[in-house]
């Protein structure tokens, strides 16, 4: 089991357990052992923000044609809406679908390059969530609960695993756009955790994370001789006060630092990626070269051992289609679906999608009624997300909703379970994934959730 | 004395068990004393704890109930579950052995908890009894583990011990030294002066002393000296500054809603005021239980009790929320979790769905702590003001709501409409269930459904002040507000709103199990462990007083936890870990105390006391075990027989907080602000910390990265994490560098040393409380290189004046590496409104944070000092980024005026800004703005009107560049041409000024009271106008290579282990 109470350093009696790990005491994010021997090693987490419709995309609803245009039947239990769009004319979907692959999956024709690797998705139909807002739809989604507060996914995973890149942040998180995040960095935070855990933002051009680099009128040789006095100082006097291992820890910290302004620029330079690769991501083409980047981003950032990367597209709930879904989401499939399809494919083409779970979804799916005439409510009941790789069995969904959509039915899984699926792919037991804040033992399901097993086939 | 406890509780319980009516038992002989004190101490335990959550009140599976005698006899469908005196033919026990059934499922009984069973059945199965019938097991009852646990006791009050060896100064030296004595370690000897005295004022006051400090007290020779220093920093208001900062991690204080729109609470800095105020004026701890839990009840009339109450106000809030009853539910919670972890030091939040897994705490206790805030609803229309205010000011806005009458009704019939509209459309988001209550008059509501329409109404508030009014009546309304204020004056300015709660009215609102209506209903009342009675009620005419009775249960020298807590909170902040190391967790799972007796003595001392939390600081910082040194001679043997150092045989060397080092930073550069208290300001603000705006979503990266809090959890005691971002934001962030180099200035201008050494050593003592070590001395004049020789001036001066564009004279260039803002000098240039102000420019870039790059000013930057300020604004400007910008504090305080202009980075404009007082003593602004390229391009004219222009001239120099003493908000590029007119320049004339491009002959014409065209070849910063206000051309000097290597080793200084560790 690993616990801590939260003591700062030397927090983790597995990690000092460990007898091969001199590090354990100075750096409690070493490495750390996994509870079930997987091939999973790190998660790239898609985040759709804002809402994408599950019903337009992945869960298509022959019922919602016939009904179009009238109240929601009496036989459906009526949610709260965030809108309040409970009665309101239901609102057809106008998709092309098609199955998919050897295995058949419904996909829509709104996302014809994800539909090329169906075969590798496993469509989860039956997730449901307990925020209605983005606020608390996104905190959920990040960290199991509406309410802030609570460690992130990443950082749990982080906290479980460690990380494999010394030199490298071990949870990264990147965005299409600079608009804020719903609830902002806090969405990759550790909540009661240290901030050892905690994401680190890379900006996706220029300098990847703020004050990496040298001030601009600081050269090069300054700059050595001021780390050379700072560690002289800092070596005395760690050298008198022994008891105090903190001191060398952040002696390395520094150290760190600096390897980072050489290893971070080089994780994002994609200048040496070949035109071929960038072209599968859709880098060479303006509405897919953005994400594209990023996802091209995330590859590189696994290949080089960083366990959890979490890609926000449409940053401040561009996904959010109260209106005019049509236009909404044809043009956000646009900037993904080929980005999306080539992370898959160039993870799978290097060997790596065993290694890597893809995750793609949003913080809540749309309702089946209408908004606006043209748009669709939030709907966290009954949405779809997706996985890929990281030992998943492709090829099939999982659950269902009802028939319109609206609710989530059969093998239902909520955000919870879903936060110990990933966990349990990870090959972590997350009930033995255990902090302990103010005398209870917290984990990151709140003691509610359960690994879905059955996603390995 | 425990045991007597013990029996004191079953005693109690006994009186609150439910009588059962079951004849079967009547008939029995009456138990003997040794039979029952049998079943209470091995068979009471064992059914609650292993057989009563199946077989009991709640579930009673296989039909059986093992909760009572009768119903134990009386079996289940597998048939009676006993005979007593018959072991062999009693089911219960064939379960608990696996034979029949396999009972307990999970785990076996132990053996000997079977014989137990077995003897007690045997020897008649005796059962407490009243009036002849026997009392059911509740779930109020305990174990008697439970019972016994230590922090439930009462508190005792031990004598210290007397044979200790003579060491030490007080009685809390006696309790240390007797468990250092029996564990056969030696006490550190104590620190030396100048480690205490460091070590002091950062834990007292959160700041470093001052060489000056440290070598005054190291002159006095007086005995008393150390407890006469103690007594005055304990006076000094930096204290309250400090300490209050423990309080407001532990109530999660922030000044944001904390959910998507993380809006700001304005009015939030009150309650931060009455806690620095609480700490500075040692406000009894009770008493400041009380006023945050029920100021409104306890002292209706007085403003700072009803802020006390901000308390109860710090939950997450999101604006948008349409589930109004899960929404009120969760706030209810919050308030009711953190109540818990605060006060009692008890994490009640798993007895929110269930009894307490690991600690005597049930689901009902939960509910029952929450009753207490079941009838209130939040506040915001109480001003914080006392009675007598509140009553005139009243007086003040009826009499003005008198008058203009008939233009009051006509605004009302124009805005009713929009009103309904706005209500009605956000009324419509929520649920029909909610719709339904909001349709019903308020006196028709439920004291749930009053909670509930407050919250809706909250979110219609909101959406009536975003509502969209057609033109005409936009222009009606405008008129006939010109006419109110004609017939009735200005509104009077009302006082200050505190963010507070209420009660609904007398009767407590009935609260049910599990927030669950189909549940029993819970009345007010404590943790049952601790007091199993519910609360007694005094009502007042408005209010339930049942949070009243709630923080009096608390604020009681019989809670046993209470004191204990806060005491083992202050120890912890001195010592860096409590007697009791997990301060909010007194429970199973938490720690035990050290030392237990020590930990009674002081509550119970600080209770005697007064519960006043200086007189606890005295005992701890007059205590030798306070003032041990980190160093032990005999380290390596003490380290082994206590290596985490409980016994306290050292002082343990800790890292600053993230407060106390950006603090530090401040004051070591000098730059640190002195002003208290007050409304919160920027992340680059030069106050202390604890002033800078608390946005749970947007917390200030520095203090974040150094393990500062969010405001999202109660945080009893900070991590301390080294990351790699820390060390970036230190050694690469600008906040940090701008810190460094106002340091190197000011050591450099404090020095009278002139030698290498001299200088560097006046940095450690700066930085560090201490002069440099010898061998330190050569390490760091590594960096100083070159430095000691005398600056090139020559070489850099061409490039300093060069022209602006082609058709232009010599401009001078200002940046932030080497060319400094240029300043008037000592001498006062007067400009107040109306002036004007002309110049030509040219801007390479903007600041990223919220910074301006200002052209010229005549102010510090202080929002409390008057001036004016004329720049652009920054990327992350909330006015627009390259917003071309006024700032004034005048007579109506801070105003930003924003044109609206925006030039372009990297090409010469010129630009012109009048100021004036206009009609209504508003204060009127122009711009003008015009790009200068080869040919004159199109003219940009903005006319803004703000509050108020008088009173606006400062008391500094006039700085072009830049602003009087600030690092910060400097420009980046050129200025030319820059002239100052004490009078308001026509449209026309300043475009004629422009047309001339400011030849001088136009200028002149109009009589600058100042001119600098930097085209003087003998003096390129004299003043063109006959007023001589040249530049200071000192000022404007290149930072000199001394400068720069003085401020990198500041810099490394600052980044030092030993800036942010203390020994």
């Amino acid at each position: 089991m690993l616990t801590s109470a939260g003591m700062g350093f030397g927090a983790l009696p597995l990690a000092a357990m460990l007898a091969d790990n001199s590090q354990a005491d100075i750096n409690p994010n070493a490495a750390k052992v996994h509870h079930r021997q997987t091939k999973a090693k790190s998660v790239i987490f898609l985040f759709m923000e804002g809402g994408p419709s599950h019903i337009d995309l992945f869960d298509p609803k022959p019922l919602l044609k016939k009904l179009a245009g009238q109240s929601i039947p009496d036989s459906f239990e009526k949610p709260v809406t965030a809108m309040g769009e409970v009665n309101s004319p239901l609102l057809q979907d106008r998709r092309k679908w098609a199955q998919h692959g050897d295995s058949g999956l419904w996909i829509s024709d709104w996302l014809p390059h994800t539909a090329t690797c169906a075969d590798d998705l496993a469509v989860i139909r039956s997730c449901w969530s307990s925020g209605i807002n983005h606020a608390g739809g996104v905190c959920s989604m990040n960290t199991g609960s509406p309410i802030a507060g609570r460690p992130s996914l990443g950082a749990w995973v982080n906290y479980g695993l460690g990380s494999e890149n010394e030199n490298l942040p071990a949870f990264v998180v990147m965005q299409d756009t600079n608009s804020q995040v719903v609830n902002g960095a806090r969405n990759w935070g550790t909540g009661f955790m240290p901030a050892i855990y905690q994401g680190t933002r890379f900006n996706t051009t220029g300098n990847p994370i703020s004050n990496l680099s040298r001030p601009k009128n600081e050269d090069e040789a300054v700059q050595k001789r001021k780390l050379n006095v700072l560690d002289y100082l800092n070596r005395r006097h760690a050298a008198d006060r022994p008891q105090q291992s903190e001191l060398e820890a952040r002696i390395a910290g520094y150290e760190l630092a600096f390897r980072m302004q050489t290893s971070a620029p080089e994780a994002v330079d994609l200048s040496r990626e070949t035109a071929e690769t960038q072209s599968l991501y859709g880098m060479d083409e303006k509405v897919t070269a953005t994400f594209g980047r990023q996802c091209l981003l995330a590859r590189r950032l696994v290949e080089r051992g960083i366990r959890f990367v979490q890609l926000y597209h449409g940053a401040g709930s561009k996904w959010d289609s109260h209106a005019a879904i049509e236009k909404n989401h044809t043009s956000l499939c646009k900037q993904t679906d080929q980005c999306v399809a080539g992370l898959l494919k160039d993870l799978k083409q290097r060997g790596l999608l065993d290694s890597t779970l893809v995750v793609w979804g949003g913080e809540f799916g749309r309702t089946p009624m209408s908004e606006k005439g043209d748009g669709r409510d939030h709907n966290p009941t009954g949405f779809t997300m997706w996985m890929a790789g990281g030992g998943v069995k492709g090829g099939r969904t999982i659950g269902t909703t009802d028939e319109l959509g609206l609710h989530a039915v059969e093998d239902r899984l909520h955000v919870h379970d879903l936060h110990s699926t990933i966990l349990w792919l990870m090959g972590l037991n997350h009930r033995e994934v255990v902090y302990y804040d103010k005398g209870r033992p917290e984990r990151i399901d709140q003691n509610e959730g359960h690994p879905y097993k059955g996603i390995v086939g | 004395m425990l045991r007597h406890r013990a029996m004191l509780r079953r005693f109690i319980n006994a009186f609150v068990l439910i009588v059962t009516s079951c004849s079967l038992v009547c008939a029995q002989e009456p138990a003997s004393p040794e039979q029952l004190e049998f079943f209470e101490a091995r068979v009471r335990p064992l059914l609650h704890s292993r057989c009563v959550k199946c077989h009991g009140e709640n579930e009673q599976k296989g039909g059986l109930r093992l909760d009572s005698l009768e119903s134990l006899l009386k079996g289940g469908e597998s048939g009676p579950a006993a005979v007593t005196g018959q072991p062999t033919k009693s089911l219960l026990l064939e379960a608990v052995r696996y034979e029949s059934f396999e009972m307990p499922p999970d785990k076996p009984l132990s053996d000997q908890e079977v014989a137990d069973l077995e003897s007690w059945i045997e020897n008649g199965a005796a059962w407490p009894q009243l009036n002849g019938k026997s009392v059911r097991l509740q779930g109020a009852a305990f174990t008697n583990e439970e019972l016994g646990f230590w922090s439930l006791q009462p508190l005792t009050h031990p004598n210290p011990p007397t044979q200790t060896g003579g060491w030490g100064r007080n009685e809390i030296d006696l309790f240390v030294a007797e468990n250092l004595k029996a564990a056969d370690i030696e006490p550190a000897p104590a620190a030396a002066d100048d480690v205490l005295i460091r070590r002091l004022y950062f834990d007292l006051l959160g700041v470093p002393p001052s060489p000056e400090d440290i070598s005054e007290f190291q002159s006095q020779e007086t005995n008393d000296r150390w407890s006469k220093l103690v007594n005055r920093l304990l006076a000094d208001s930096r204290y309250g500054e400090h300490w209050a900062r423990y309080w407001l991690d532990v109530i999660r204080y922030a000044e944001s809603d904390g959910f998507r729109v993380d809006f700001y609470r304005p009015e939030a800095w009150r309650f931060r005021d009455y806690v620095v105020n609480a700490f500075n004026d040692d406000k009894p701890y009770d008493r400041f239980i009380v006023e945050q839990l029920a100021g409104d009840e306890v002292a209706p009339g007085k403003a700072e009790a009803l802020v006390a109450t901000g308390f109860l106000r710090t939950f997450l809030y999101e604006y948008n929320q349409r589930d109004a009853r899960t929404q009120w539910q969760d706030i209810l919670n919050q308030v009711t979790d953190i109540t818990g972890e605060v006060f009692l030091g008890l994490g009640i939040g798993c007895a929110r769905c269930h009894d307490h897994k690991f600690d005597p705490i049930l689901q009902e206790d939960y509910y029952r702590l929450q009753a207490c805030f079941g009838t209130m609803v939040p506040r915001d229309d109480i001003p914080a003001a006392d009675a007598t205010e509140r009553r005139q000011y009243r007086q003040q806005y009826d009499a003005w709501l008198s008058k203009g009458v008939e233009h009051r009704k006509e605004l009302k019939r124009i805005q009713a409409p929009y009103l309904m509209k706005a209500a009605k459309a956000a009324t419509q988001k929520f649920p029909e269930d909610i719709q339904v209550i909001m349709a019903k008059s308020s006196t028709d509501r439920t004291p749930l459904e009053l909670q509930l329409a407050d919250l809706v109404n909250r979110q219609i508030l909101y959406d009536e002040s975003k509502g969209k009014t057609s033109d005409a009546d936009e222009k009606r309304i405008a008129e006939l507000k010109k006419q109110i204020l004609e017939a009735a004056g200005r509104e009077p300015v009302g006082l200050p709103a505190a963010i507070t709660v209420a009660d609904l009215g007398a009767t407590p609102q009935v609260i049910h199990l599990g927030a669950d209506p189909s549940r029993k209903a819970v009345v007010a009342g404590g943790v049952s462990i601790i007091d199993a009675a519910p609360f007694s009620l005094q009502p007042s005419e408005n209010s339930t007083g049942q949070r009243t009775a709630l923080a009096r249960w608390i604020a009681s020298p019989k809670n046993p936890l209470t004191a204990r807590v806060i005491v083992n909170r202050i120890w912890q902040h001195h010592f860096g870990t409590g007697l009791v190391e997990t301060a909010s967790d007194f429970g199973t799972l938490g720690g035990r105390p050290s030392h237990p007796e020590l930990l009674d003595w002081l509550a119970s001392e600080f209770i005697a006391h007064g519960w006043s939390i200086k007189w606890l600081h005295r005992q701890i910082l007059c205590s030798a075990t306070w003032q041990m040194s980190a160093f032990h001679p005999g380290a390596a043997k003490a380290q082994s027989a206590d290596p985490g150092n409980r016994l306290r045989w050292r002082f343990d060397i800790r890292r600053l907080s993230a407060e106390q080092i950006r603090d530090a930073m401040l004051t070591s550069s000098g730059e640190l602000r002195s002003e208290q208290g007050g409304p919160s300001v920027e992340h680059n603000s030069l106050r202390r910390s604890l002033y800078l705006k608390a946005k749970r979503n947007t917390p200030e990266a520095l203090l974040r990265s150094l393990d500062g809090v969010d405001g999202l959890n109660s945080i009893p005691k900070r991590s301390t994490t080294t990351t790699p971002t820390q060390a970036l934001n230190l050694m690469n962030g600008d906040w940090v560098r701008e810190r460094a180099a106002a340091m190197a200035r000011r050591v450099l201008d404090q020095s009278v040393a002139t030698d290498p050494s001299g200088i560097v050593d006046g940095a450690f003592r700066t930085a560090l409380g201490r002069g440099a070590a010898v061998h330190e001395v050569p390490v760091a004049l590594q960096l100083f290189n070159n430095a000691f020789r005398a600056p090139d001036i020559s070489a850099v001066a061409a490039e300093w004046f060069a022209p602006l564009s082609e058709s232009t004279g010599n401009a001078v260039s200002i940046d932030a590496d080497h060319h400094p803002p240029l300043a008037t000098t000592e001498e006062q240039l007067v400009v107040t409104a109306p002036f004007t102000f002309v110049g030509l420019m040219k801007l390479n870039s903007l600041y990223s944070d919220a910074t301006v790059r200002t052209m010229i000013s005549q102010w510090d930057s202080n929002n409390k000092n008057r001036g004016w300020s004329i720049g652009v604004t920054s990327e992350k400007s909330a006015y627009q980024p390259r917003n071309f910008i006024l700032q004034v504090v005048g007579d109506a305080g801070y105003e930003v005026v924003a044109s609206g202009l925006r030039p372009e980075l990297g090409k010469p404009y010129l630009v012109a800004v009048t100021v004036e007082q206009g009609e209504n003593k508003k204060g009127i602004a122009k711009f003008f703005l015009q790009p200068l390229d080869t040919t004159v391009g199109k003219l940009e004219t903005a006319e803004v009107t703000f509050k108020s222009a008088a009173g606006i001239s400062g008391k500094v120099p006039v700085v072009l560049g830049g602003r009087h003493k600030q690092s910060r908000h400097r420009w980046d590029g050129k200025l030319d041409q820059f002239a100052l007119f004490s009078k308001v320049l026509n449209a026309e004339i300043i475009e004629s000024v422009f047309a001339d491009q400011l030849g001088s002959t136009t200028v002149k014409l109009h009589a600058p009271v100042a001119a600098w065209d930097f085209d003087n070849e003998n003096n390129p910063v004299a003043d063109a106008s006959p007023h001589g206000h040249d530049l200071n051309v000192k000022a404007a000097l290149p930072i000199s290579p001394l400068e720069k290597a003085m401020a990198e080793l500041c810099h490394v200084l600052l980044n030092s282990n030993e800036f942010v560790y203390i020994d």
